[in-house]
């Protein structure tokens, strides 16, 4: 299973945002879209497409404040 | 004589804090957002990302035992909100919390430049209130009924404090 934009998307409908108004560089935590609990849900979201375990010390906003930041992170290329 | 400091929580601590976080006993006096909640290693992780949040280790001897911290960090109305944890109750009863507050204050009103830092409390919760009076906060007012604890709907008290 691989790590999409889609799949990103898909878990932030799930928490009744409106993904298609979510583009690819949206700031998703520092803007307050999402909070600590819900990042930690995405976190696990990423492991399950992944299959890697995020180290706590690759939790930053460099990686994770947006979708593009996500994928540059964790995508295909980077597995 | 105890040598209290502080310095940003690492990452290679977040396992230890999360525990601490995650006790029962002080689980139950943290912000709603951390009560009945699993807090992991990487919850610490998450929240220290997020440039709202400063969270420091408070060290006694060397050895890490608790956690002071700013939350909500508002660089516009130059306030935040200050929370502690002791961890290792073992440090007890040293006045630990009270001067690693101290020392964060400098930090509130230094560094970061604010100018106005709150706290709450737990009603009756008196080593608390305990920690913030000896650090010079003041009692701002009371929210009736604003914070469960253990299943009841306690007060919760407001402190401020100024530079």
């Amino acid at each position: 299973m691989a790590l999409t934009a889609d799949k990103i998307r898909s878990f932030l409908s799930g928490l009744g945002i409106n993904a298609a108004e979510v583009g690819d560089e949206t700031l998703l935590f520092s803007s307050g879209l999402l909070d600590s609990f819900t990042m930690v849900e995405l976190i696990g979201v990423i492991e399950a497409a992944t299959g890697k375990r995020v180290p706590a010390s690759q939790v930053t906003l460099t990686n994770f404040d947006s979708v593009e930041r996500i994928l540059r992170a964790f995508g295909k290329e980077n597995q | 004589m105890t040598e209290v400091s502080i310095r940003p929580l690492p990452a290679s601590e977040y396992s230890k804090a999360a525990e601490w976080l995650a006790d029962p006993h002080l689980n139950k006096f943290l912000a709603s957002e951390w009560r009945n909640q699993k807090v992991s290693e990487r919850t610490l992780a998450v929240v220290a990302m997020n440039p709202k949040n400063r969270l420091f280790l408070v060290t006694c001897d060397g050895i890490g035992c608790g956690i002071v911290a700013l939350g909500g960090i508002d660089t516009l109305d130059q306030t935040a909100t200050l929370w502690y944890v002791l961890g290792d109750q073992a440090f007890g009863g040293r006045g630990v919390i009270t001067r690693a507050v101290e020392l964060l204050l400098s930090t509130v009103f230094g560094e970061l430049n604010l100018k106005s830092v709150n706290a709450s409390v737990a009603s009756g919760h008196i080593v608390s209130i305990r920690i913030l009076e000896k650090n010079g906060f003041v009692y701002a007012g009371k929210l009736r009924r604003n914070m469960a604890v253990e299943g009841d709907l306690v007060d919760r008290l407001l402190f401020d404090r100024l530079p």
